[in-house]
C-alpha cells in the first residue's frame, strides 16, 4: 500500500474538523443542564489521556496504522478478527454522520426532498475525495479549517446579544453525577471517536508527530466545542438546549443586529457540511483500508465506490426517525462505543509494549 | 425502477472495472461482492420490504445490560 504522508498541521485540522463534526449540530451532554461547560471541560481533560494512548501506539511502531498494530500487537488470526470488528465502527460512524447529515439537511431546509438525495450527493463528494487520498483530505482541512474556526467564532461572538447568563446557574444544583455522566458522553462523542485516525494515520513527517497531531487537534476542537456549547446554553437555556434536535443551527438562528445582520443559520449549515465532509471521508477512508489491509490486498481505493453505495444504503436503515438517531447518539451509542475507543486500544497497548519490552525493540 | 437501479449498478461496477490497469480476479470478487450486497439491499428499500435495523440487535444487547 502506498505510503500517504501529512503535515502535523494538516493532521491538526483534520483532527479539529473531526471533533467539530457532527458535535457541532446535535445536542450533547444535554443532562448536565446548565453545568454542561464543566461537562465538556472534564470530557477534554479525561481525553488527553486517551489520546495520548493512541498516539502512543504510533509512537511505538512508526508506519503502522491499527490494523497492522492489531496483528503485531494480538497475533495474525486474532488481529484480523479485531480489525474487521474496527472496520465495522468505522462503517457504522459513517452511516451514523451520513444520516445526520441527510436530517439535518431535510429538517432545517429541504422539507419535501427524498432523504437519499443530499445523503447520495455528499457520500459521492467523499467517494471522490477518498479516492485522491489522505493527503488531498489534510490538505482540503488545512485550507479550510481557517474558515471553519472563523465561522463558529464569528458567530459566537455575533450571539453576545442575545446572552443570558442566568442561563449557567444554579452552579451543580443536581450535584456532580449527571455532570460526570455528560462528561463520560461526551469524552465518546466527539473526543475518543478520533480512534478511527489510528486506522488512518500511519507515517508521519516526525517520530514525535502523533503526539502533537493528537493532542493540539484535541485541545483546539475541545476549546471550539467548549465555547459553542456554551454559547447555545447561554442563548437557549439548558431545556431548551436538550430538547432541540439541532441547537447549534437554533442558537445562530437567533442572531439579529439591528435587523441587518441576520439570516446567518446558513453559516452554520455550511460549517456542519465542511465538518461533516471531512468526518465522513476520514470514517469511509479507515473502513475501505481497514477491509483491504484485513483482506490483504495492497490497496484501498478498488472498493471505495461499493463501500460508499453500501453506507448510503446503511444510513437510510440504520434508523426509523430523528427521535431514534437523536436517542441513539445520546443513549446507546456511549455505551457501544467505548470498547472500541478505550477497551480495546488500551489491552492493545499493554500488548505492544510488552512485547516490544519481551523482544528488545523497543524505540529509542 | 428496479430495472432502472440494476442497470445503474451495472453501469458503475464494469465502468469502474473497465478503468481498473490490473484486473486481479481477487479484487474484482470482493468489488462484486460489496457491489451486489448494495444493490440487494437498495432493491429490498426501493420495493418496500421492512428491513430491521442492523443496529437493532446492539440497542437491545445495551438496554437490556442496563
Amino acid at each position: 500500500m502506498k505510503a500517504e504522508v501529512i503535515s502535523e498541521q494538516q493532521g491538526i485540522s483534520i483532527v479539529l474538523l473531526f471533533i467539530l463534526g457532527n458535535a457541532l449540530i446535535i445536542s450533547i451532554g444535554a443532562q448536565a443542564k446548565s453545568d454542561i461547560w464543566l461537562a465538556v471541560l472534564i470530557a477534554i481533560g479525561m481525553a488527553i489521556p486517551v489520546l495520548t494512548l493512541y498516539a502512543r501506539l504510533h509512537y511505538l511502531l512508526p508506519g503502522m496504522d491499527l490494523f497492522d498494530i492489531l496483528q503485531y500487537g494480538f497475533g495474525s488470526v486474532i488481529g484480523r478478527i479485531t480489525g474487521l470488528i474496527y472496520v465495522w465502527f468505522a462503517f457504522h460512524l459513517g452511516s451514523r454522520v451520513l444520516r445526520n447529515f441527510g436530517e439535518f439537511i431535510i429538517t432545517v431546509g429541504l422539507e419535501e426532498t427524498p432523504q437519499l438525495l443530499p445523503i447520495s450527493i455528499l457520500a459521492i463528494l467523499c467517494l471522490w475525495c477518498v479516492k485522491e487520498g489522505l493527503e488531498v483530505l489534510g490538505r482540503f482541512s488545512n485550507f479550510f479549517t481557517r474558515f471553519v474556526v472563523i465561522m463558529v467564532l464569528g458567530t459566537s461572538l455575533l450571539l453576545l446579544t442575545e446572552v443570558d447568563f442566568s442561563n449557567l446557574s444554579p452552579f451543580l444544583y443536581h450535584g456532580m453525577a449527571p455532570v460526570t455522566t455528560a462528561a463520560f458522553k461526551i469524552l465518546t462523542f466527539p473526543f475518543t471517536e478520533t480512534v478511527i485516525f489510528t486506522m488512518v494515520f500511519s507515517n508521519f513527517q516526525k517520530k514525535s508527530s502523533p503526539y502533537k497531531i493528537y493532542l493540539i487537534g484535541l485541545i483546539l476542537g475541545g476549546l471550539i466545542l467548549f465555547i459553542t456549547i456554551t454559547n447555545e446554553v447561554l442563548v437557549l437555556g439548558s431545556e431548551l438546549y436538550e430538547t432541540s434536535y439541532f441547537p447549534g443551527y437554533r442558537a445562530v438562528q437567533r442572531i439579529n443586529i439591528r435587523n441587518f445582520i441576520q439570516r446567518l443559520e446558513i453559516l452554520a449549515g455550511v460549517t456542519f457540511l465542511i465538518s461533516g465532509f471531512v468526518q465522513l471521508s476520514i470514517c469511509l477512508l479507515a473502513t475501505c483500508k481497514g477491509l483491504a489491509k484485513v483482506l490483504n490486498f495492497d490497496d484501498y481505493r478498488f472498493i471505495v465506490t461499493p463501500t460508499t453505495f453500501l453506507m448510503v444504503t446503511m444510513s437510510i436503515l440504520i434508523y426509523n426517525s430523528i427521535i431514534e438517531m437523536n436517542r441513539w447518539a445520546v443513549e446507546i451509542w456511549p455505551v457501544y462505543a467505548a470498547p472500541f475507543q478505550l477497551g480495546i486500544p488500551v489491552v492493545l497497548w499493554l500488548a505492544c509494549e510488552l512485547k516490544m519490552k519481551l523482544k528488545g525493540e523497543y524505540p529509542a | 425502477m428496479f430495472i432502472l437501479l440494476v442497470l445503474a449498478y451495472l453501469l458503475v461496477g464494469c465502468a469502474e472495472v473497465f478503468l481498473w490497469e490490473t484486473k486481479d480476479i481477487r479484487k474484482i470478487g470482493l468489488f462484486g461482492t460489496l457491489l451486489i450486497g448494495s444493490l440487494i439491499l437498495s432493491a429490498l428499500m426501493l420495493l418496500g420490504v421492512d428491513i430491521p435495523s442492523p443496529t437493532g440487535f446492539f440497542e437491545k444487547l445495551i438496554l437490556s445490560l442496563s
